[in-house]
C-alpha cells in the first residue's frame, strides 16, 4: 500500500461508519454471518455424512477384498489360485448380513461380518475394530459383536436382542444376542461363521460362497489386479477399485448439490449487500463528494470502502464459522450424538465452501460502490445538486 | 503570486446551447493577501473558485499555481494539491455525522494532525466540543468545524465559498478575522460572498456579474 493511502486510512478507521451506525452495520454482519453459518454448516454435516458412507461402505476394501460365487459356492481350484498368489496372504470364508440405523439422511446399512470363531483375532487385527466391552460371540450361537455407533443409534446394549425378529428393516435372519460392543473405525457388526452357515438358504456343501482375501503389507493393489483375473463368470470380486468409484460418484454429485447451494447464497448475499451498500453510499454520498474535494482520489475511497467492507466480511465469516462450530456442536451433543450420528466440527472443506461468502460480497460491495464513485461529481454534490 | 488566472472560463453545454458561467476572467493571489470576490447569486463566483482550485477544468483560458499550469494539468497532481496545499471552506459545513468535531476536522488525514484538530478548535473556541458530533452543535458551532477543517493542514491558499452565507453578523466577522489572521501568518486566502460588510478584511477585492470579473477597489485594510 502506498504512504500517502496507509496513513490516510489511519484517520478515521474505513469502519468507524459501522461501528458508529449499527443500525446499518449489524443487519450486514447478520446477512454475512447467517450465510458462512449455513454454509459451513451444511457442509460440515455434508462431509460427515460423507465420511460415514466411507467408513460404512467403503473403508473395509482398504484392508480386504471380497470374492463372492455367482453359482453354489467357490470352487477349491479358484481357493487353491488365491493361496498361490504372491500378493495374498490368506483367505476366510465368510458370509454377511446387513442392519439397519437411523442416519442424517435417513436409514443407513451396517454390514454383519460372519468368520469361523476361531479367526475372529484374525478379522479384528486386519480391520481396524477392537472388542470394547463384553466378549465376542460364541461359536455357532444366535450371538453377535456390534459396533459402538451400531449401539448408540439402535439403542441397545450387551444383552439385548438383534435382527429381523426385533427391527424388519435388519436384513439378519431371526434374533441375536448381543455379546459385545466393538471399537474402531469401520462401524460393522461381528457374528460366527458356523451360525450363519446353519442358517444360510443356499446348499454349498462343502463349498464356502464367499471369501475375505487379505493382502501381504503394502501389496492391496496387486492382490487386486489379481483377483481381477479370476474367471468372471463364476465369481464376482469387489475391490477397493470396484466400490471407489461409485463412491465418488456420489461424493462429486453431493459436493456439485454443495457448491450450487453456496453459489446461489453468495449471489443473493452478494447481491443483497450491493444493494443495501448502494443505499448507504447514497446516503453517504455527501463524505465521499468531501473527501474528493479536498483531494482523495478514487482510489483512495475506494481503498476505504474495500477496508470498510472486508473487515465487515471477516468479522462475519469468523462469527459465522463460530456460530457454524456451536450449531454443530449443540445437534451433536443434543440431536445426532445419542443416536448414533457422529457430526465433525468445521474443517478446512467447510472454511472452503465458506470462504466465497466475504470474498465475493466485499468485492461485489465493492464494484458497486467504485461504479458510483468514478461517476461521482463531486463540485454537483457540493452544491446539492445531487 | 501564489494563484493566477488568466482569460479563464468555464462553459456548460446543453444540447446546442452553451452557457457560460465565468468568461474572461484574470485574477492575482499573493502570499498572505485576503483576496474577496463579490457578487450576486448566479454571478459566477462559486464557479470561479472551482476553477482556481482546479476542481473544474477551464473550458478557456489557464489557472497556475505557483507557477505550474493547474487546469490543463494531470488530475492526480491537482488532486494532490487540493490535499496539501489547498484549503476549502464550503457554503454547507458538510460535516460527517458519525465523526466527532475533532475527526471532522481530520478527515482523510492522518492521525498525527489530530493535536493540532484540537489546538484549532480551542481556539475556535470549541474546547468544549472536540469530541461532540456535528448534531450536537449549533449552526456556527458547525461552521467554525468547517473552517478549522480547511485550515488544519496548513494550506498555503484557503478557498471559501460564502463561508458567512448563513450565519450572524458576529459569526460572519469571527470566521473573515480567522481567515485574515490566517493571511497574516503567511496563508492566502481567496473567499467569495455577497456580504459587502466583509470588504474590510480584504487586501484585493473583486466583483463578479454575469460571469465576468472585474478589480474593484481596494479596501481600507490593505
Amino acid at each position: 500500500m502506498p504512504k500517502t493511502l496507509q496513513s490516510i486510512t489511519a484517520m478515521p478507521w474505513p469502519w468507524t461508519f459501522l461501528l458508529r451506525n449499527r443500525s446499518k452495520g449489524v443487519p450486514l454482519l447478520l446477512l454475512v454471518m447467517l450465510s458462512v453459518m449455513v454454509i459451513s454448516a451444511i457442509s460440515a454435516i455434508t462431509e460427515s455424512v460423507m465420511t460415514t458412507v466411507y467408513s460404512s461402505s467403503v473403508q473395509a476394501y482398504e484392508y480386504a477384498s471380497v470374492i463372492v460365487s455367482k453359482g453354489v459356492g467357490v470352487s477349491q481350484r479358484i481357493v487353491d489360485h488365491l493361496l498361490d498368489a504372491e500378493s495374498v496372504e490368506g483367505v476366510l470364508p465368510f458370509l454377511d448380513a446387513s442392519v439397519r440405523v437411523v442416519g442424517i439422511m435417513g436409514s443407513e446399512s451396517r454390514r454383519v461380518v460372519a468368520v469361523p470363531a476361531q479367526e475372529y483375532d484374525t478379522v479384528m487385527g486386519r480391520l481396524p475394530v477392537t472388542l470394547k466391552s463384553g466378549r465376542l460371540p460364541g461359536q455357532g450361537q444366535p450371538e453377535v459383536a456390534i459396533h459402538e455407533s451400531i449401539a448408540r443409534a439402535k439403542g441397545i446394549w450387551t444383552g439385548d436382542l438383534i435382527g429381523r425378529e426385533i427391527d424388519s428393516d435388519d436384513y439378519l435372519w431371526g434374533a441375536f444376542v448381543v455379546t459385545g460392543i466393538l471399537a474402531g473405525d469401520i462401524p460393522m457388526c461381528l457374528a460366527s461363521l458356523e451360525y450363519f452357515r446353519k442358517q444360510w438358504v443356499f446348499d454349498t456343501g462343502n463349498l464356502n460362497y464367499a471369501y475375505l482375501a487379505f493382502p501381504r503389507p503394502g501389496r492391496l493393489k496387486s492382490m487386486n489386479e489379481a483377483l481381477v483375473s479370476l474367471p468372471s463368470d463364476e465369481v464376482t470380486v469387489i475391490t477397493l477399485d470396484s466400490v471407489m468409484p461409485s463412491y465418488s460418484a456420489e461424493y462429486a454429485n453431493t459436493r456439485l448439490v454443495l457448491w450450487a447451494v453456496d453459489l446461489l447464497v453468495v449471489i443473493i448475499v452478494s447481491t443483497a449487500m450491493g444493494l443495501v451498500n448502494t443505499v448507504h453510499y447514497l446516503s453517504r454520498l455527501r463524505e465521499f463528494a468531501l473527501m474528493a474535494a479536498i483531494g482523495l482520489t478514487p482510489a483512495m475511497l475506494v481503498w476505504r470502502t474495500v477496508v470498510e467492507v472486508l473487515s465487515l466480511g471477516l468479522v462475519g465469516f469468523g462469527a459465522g464459522l463460530a456460530m457454524a462450530g456451536v450449531t454443530l456442536s449443540l445437534l451433536s451433543g443434543y440431536l445426532f450424538g445419542p443416536r448414533g450420528i457422529e457430526i465433525g466440527g468445521i474443517g478446512w472443506r467447510s472454511i472452503v465452501f465458506a470462504i466465497p461468502v466475504p470474498v465475493l460480497v466485499s468485492v461485489f460491495s465493492t464494484m458497486t460502490i467504485w461504479l458510483n464513485i468514478l461517476k461521482l461529481d463531486v463540485v454537483a454534490v457540493l452544491e446539492g445538486r445531487d | 503570486m501564489i494563484v493566477t488566472a488568466r482569460d479563464v472560463g468555464i462553459c456548460f453545454s446543453t444540447g446546442d446551447t452553451r452557457t457560460w458561467a465565468v468568461r474572461h476572467a484574470s485574477l492575482s493571489v499573493g502570499a498572505g493577501q485576503m483576496t474577496m470576490v463579490f457578487g450576486p447569486s448566479g454571478s459566477g463566483k462559486s464557479s470561479l473558485l472551482y476553477l482556481l482550485s482546479g476542481m473544474r477544468p477551464a473550458s478557456e483560458g489557464e489557472v497556475r499555481y505557483e507557477g505550474r499550469l493547474l487546469s490543463g494539468g494531470n488530475s492526480r497532481q491537482v488532486r494532490q494539491l487540493r490535499f496539501t496545499d489547498f484549503g476549502f471552506v464550503f457554503q454547507q459545513h458538510f460535516l460527517v455525522g458519525y465523526l466527532t468535531a475533532a475527526e471532522n476536522v481530520c478527515i482523510g488525514r492522518p492521525r498525527r494532525y489530530l493535536e493540532r484538530a484540537c489546538n484549532l478548535l480551542e481556539e475556535l473556541g470549541l474546547a468544549a466540543k472536540i469530541n461532540a458530533y456535528p448534531a450536537q452543535l449549533s449552526y456556527g458551532q458547525r461552521q467554525r468545524v468547517a473552517l478549522a477543517r480547511a485550515l488544519v493542514h496548513l494550506p498555503r491558499v484557503v478557498f471559501a465559498d460564502e463561508p458567512t452565507a448563513s450565519v450572524d453578523s458576529d459569526l460572519s466577522m469571527g470566521i473573515c478575522q480567522i481567515l485574515s489572521d490566517y493571511c497574516d501568518q503567511g496563508g492566502s486566502c481567496v473567499m467569495v460572498t455577497h456580504d459587502m460588510a466583509l470588504k474590510t478584511y480584504a487586501d484585493a477585492v473583486y466583483s463578479m456579474r454575469d460571469g465576468l470579473l472585474r478589480p474593484d477597489t481596494v479596501c481600507a485594510g490593505q
